[in-house]
């Protein structure tokens, strides 16, 4: 019985002390506690990846797709197997080479909710970084985020980690390593894959008598041509409302209004109007080419010598002067010739002012064509281009900032009716004093339709990567030239196996940020858990803790009324 | 990385439990299966309380942080609901044989470590081996380190209040300390809405109070053990 109670006792001292012990430790670990901010949840962030592409045997673009990395601003010390996100306004201002030879894994380049906001020399600017990162040969992914609620969240608690600006000591690296959270990115996916769905497609149609009426054919034709695909630095984001949608929408209602006139006339016009609505066209004018190719290997119909002369049109929606891009002067008394004087004219009398011509010889160095007529002229086609766009760079006609706001309806109308004019004078052999018919209401421009069809096209980003075969523009351009024009055909350029213009997926990848720590926290944190666990069974062990609870607890003890009097217990034998 | 974040989570919760177990000795006193009673119990008080719950207390339709007198008094009556687990753990105090203070050691810490695995240890396993790093794991982790002692010393006051030889002035201040641990949510939710206060704070004031409750614990069980001994001396 006594050993019992020694035993009981001694085990009592062992267990009392641990039980005070338990509630210290937890303790000392809340007090450095409530200084870290609580925690958020993970973002689910939708970017938009470059382009990439093979063009005629060359890659282009960034080939990267998987995203497995931590976070880092442009300002951090180290980036090295980092992605770095960078605002548009370092985008423009940074040479991304040296960012990417720091060894960066991934850039992501945050764009603004509207991208209409990046105007007057930014947006100079920012069309020059398109152009150039997309001569980079790039191997790491490249993506752009457009600014939603979720990215503008997920920046902000980003940029309130000032750790991951540049720790200037090692002790504060080291604090860093501690303290800091980090942002860790990963993809949904990861490897590159060829869009099959996506073939650049030529549509074409004939306004006027045709091959059948055996009298017209020596009449030759107008070539009316706009291609549908636009381009920027990422497919998903590449709307293209001046180039080409201003054209596209200015070639359907040339077409709408002519087949309007041609059924008021009573002859058949002297000269055929054939439209080529082209795939590819951002890709060196693919679809212009392949057309032309076709023709050339045609020799039976040989509509190529029969051409008289080729308008394209490339846009023509922006406020700029309207101009004439020629690859060399026209000779005098040729039909392209008259047709640019009559275009003159018109311009004038409609605008105000006269269309500029611009000579600009075709640059075989360069490996594109700045301007889809161009692909005529290499065919011995007489061609120009109807435009609104001052650079002949091309630049200005392959960028993301090319979106709806910048287009000014009453220019892209008057162009249409330029157009109009220029073309049924052509086609009908009407000279300037039967400008009566010219200025007929068979003639009218519809602003409404040309509106329309703008929204049409710029209501989704109208790449080529883009442009499968349930794109609502595709549908809408087959219907439309098929209700106003005969001999429609709707042809696919590319085959399966062809590599002439290979475009690459995925366009957008979702992303997952979640907020992490580096591998030294846990590190850390073993230790102290370590610490914490020595440290209880030090104290269990080897001190006593009943002597000094009975001594601190002895006063209050005493005033409830309990005796306190410790008794050391005698071993019973 | 992760996988080692959730071995640390859970070394954080369990250990204090093991080295309990192991300086009580009672593994000596084949406490084993009085501490799996204890969990036992814990599981079917929380089977009542969920049903009493769920029949009784409709979730509201939108739930809002803001405390007006009736989403008080109804999150009052809410709780009430925990006095089963009071009831329970009596239950459980009393049942176990075992001598003097591991009786509320061995039902403390099991009825502590079934609420560690029912409520702590799973989400561990689902969440903390996750990407994202969050600190609620650790604060689950500290948060039954707390526990532990909460128990305990709950099972310590319920044991002293089932004594015979327990001074009767001093029953009622307990007894309202056991009421006041059953309504500590409802209090730490007014005061975290009045301060603004998040995770951190309900963590702090936790463990503040179980340290309290455990020093009063501490107290009472000493002297009545102590008299006990020398009561039992005496006789001798």
């Amino acid at each position: 019985m006594g050993a019992d109670t020694a035993e009981y006792l001694d085990c009592l001292r062992q267990g009392c002390s641990s039980f005070v012990l338990l509630l210290l430790v937890p303790l000392t670990i809340l007090l450095i506690g409530p200084a870290i901010r609580p925690v958020q949840a993970v973002h689910q962030l939708t970017f938009q990846r470059m382009q990439q592409y093979d063009l005629s045997g060359s890659s282009r673009g960034s080939s990267g797709v998987s995203l497995n990395c931590e976070v880092r601003t442009l300002s951090s010390a180290s980036v090295t197997r980092r992605c770095v996100v960078l605002s548009w306004k370092e985008f423009i201002a940074n040479d991304l080479r040296s960012i990417v030879n720091r060894g960066v894994v991934a850039l992501i380049i945050v764009l603004p909710r509207n991208l209409s906001t990046i105007d007057g020399d930014n947006r100079q600017a920012f069309v020059e970084a398109e152009r150039s990162i997309l001569r980079m040969e790039l191997q790491i992914p490249v993506y752009f985020a457009n600014q939603t609620d979720v990215v503008t969240e997920w920046l902000q608690s980003l940029s309130f980690h000032a750790e991951l600006n540049a720790p200037q000591t090692a002790v504060e690296e080291l604090m860093q390593q501690i303290t800091g959270d980090y942002f860790y990115l990963s993809s949904n996916q990861y490897s590159v894959k060829q869009l099959n769905d996506a073939k650049a497609t030529n549509f074409v149609g004939r306004l006027g008598s045709g091959s059948a009426v055996g009298g017209s054919e020596n009449q030759g034709v107008i070539v009316l041509v706009a291609h549908l695909d636009a381009f920027g630095v990422a497919p998903s984001l590449s709307f293209g409302a001046n180039s080409d949608a201003s054209g596209v929408a200015a070639v359907a209602e040339t077409v709408r209004v002519l087949s309007k006139l041609s059924r008021s006339q009573k002859s058949s016009p002297k000269i055929d109007l054939m439209v080529l609505i082209s795939g590819g066209g951002k890709y060196n004018f693919f679809g212009t080419k392949k057309w032309l190719d076709e023709q050339g290997e045609n020799a039976e119909s040989s509509l190529a010598s029969r051409i008289r002369y080729a308008v394209c049109v490339d846009g023509v929606g922006n406020g700029g002067q309207l101009r004439t891009y020629v690859s060399r002067p026209p000779k005098e008394g040729s039909t392209i010739g008259r047709s640019l004087q009559f275009l003159n004219q018109t311009s004038e009398k409609v605008m105000d002012e006269v269309a500029l011509m611009v000579h600009k010889k075709i640059n075989l160095a360069d490996d594109e064509l700045a301007w889809e007529h161009e692909q005529f002229s290499l065919a011995k086609v007489p061609a120009f281009t109807l435009s609104r766009v001052s650079m002949d760079s091309g630049s200005e006609r392959r960028t993301i900032l090319d979106v709806d706001s910048a287009i000014d309806m009453k220019f892209l109308m008057k162009t249409v009716e330029i157009l109009t004019k220029t073309l049924a004078a052509d086609m009908y052999g009407f000279t300037e004093d039967e400008s009566n018919v010219l200025d007929s209401s068979f003639l009218a421009v519809d602003e409404d339709n040309i509106k329309s069809w703008m929204r049409l096209l710029t209501q989704q980003p109208r790449s080529l990567q883009m442009l499968t075969a349930d794109h609502p523009a595709m549908a809408a351009v087959k219907e439309h030239l098929t209700k106003h024009l005969t001999e429609v055909t709707i042809k696919q350029l590319t085959e399966k196996g062809d590599t002439e213009l290979i475009v690459y997926g995925p366009m957008e990848v979702t992303v997952t940020a979640s907020r992490t720590k580096q591998p030294f926290f846990d590190l850390l944190l073993t230790a102290v858990i370590g610490l914490y666990g020595a440290l209880v069974y030090f104290l269990l062990q080897y001190v006593d803790l009943i002597t000094v609870a009975r001594r601190l607890l002895g006063p209050l003890l005493l005033g409830s009324g309990i005796r306190t009097r410790y008794s050391k217990p005698t071993k019973y034998q | 990385m992760t996988f080692y974040h959730l071995i640390n989570c859970v070394a954080l919760s369990v250990l204090p439990y093991l080295a309990t177990y192991k300086f009580y000795n009672l593994a000596e006193y084949r406490a084993f299966w009085k501490c799996a009673y204890a969990a036992f119990v814990f599981l079917a008080s929380q089977m009542v309380k969920m049903l009493v719950l769920a029949s009784l207390f409709p979730i509201a339709e939108n739930p809002t942080m803001t405390f007006t007198p009736t989403r008080l008094f109804y999150e009052i009556l809410r709780h009430s609901v925990d006095l089963i687990d009071l009831a329970a753990l009596s239950h459980v105090v009393n049942k176990l044989a075992l001598k003097g203070d591991l009786k509320f050691v061995a039902s403390g810490l099991g009825w502590a470590f079934a609420e560690l695995v029912a409520f702590r240890l799973m989400p561990f396993w689902l969440e903390a081996r996750g990407s994202e790093f969050s600190w609620i794991h650790l604060m689950s982790a500290m948060e039954a380190n707390v526990n532990l002692v909460y128990y305990i010393a709950v099972a310590a006051l319920l044991w002293s209040l089932s004594r015979s030889d327990f001074n009767k002035s001093l029953q009622a201040p307990v007894i309202g300390l056991l009421v006041l641990s059953t309504y500590k949510p409802v209090v730490l939710q007014v005061l975290m809405q009045v301060f603004h206060l998040g995770g951190w704070f309900t963590l702090f004031c936790n463990a503040l109070y179980s340290c309290f409750l455990g020093v009063v614990a501490l107290g009472l069980t000493t002297a009545l053990t102590e008299t006990s001994v020398n009561g039992y001396a005496k006789s001798q």
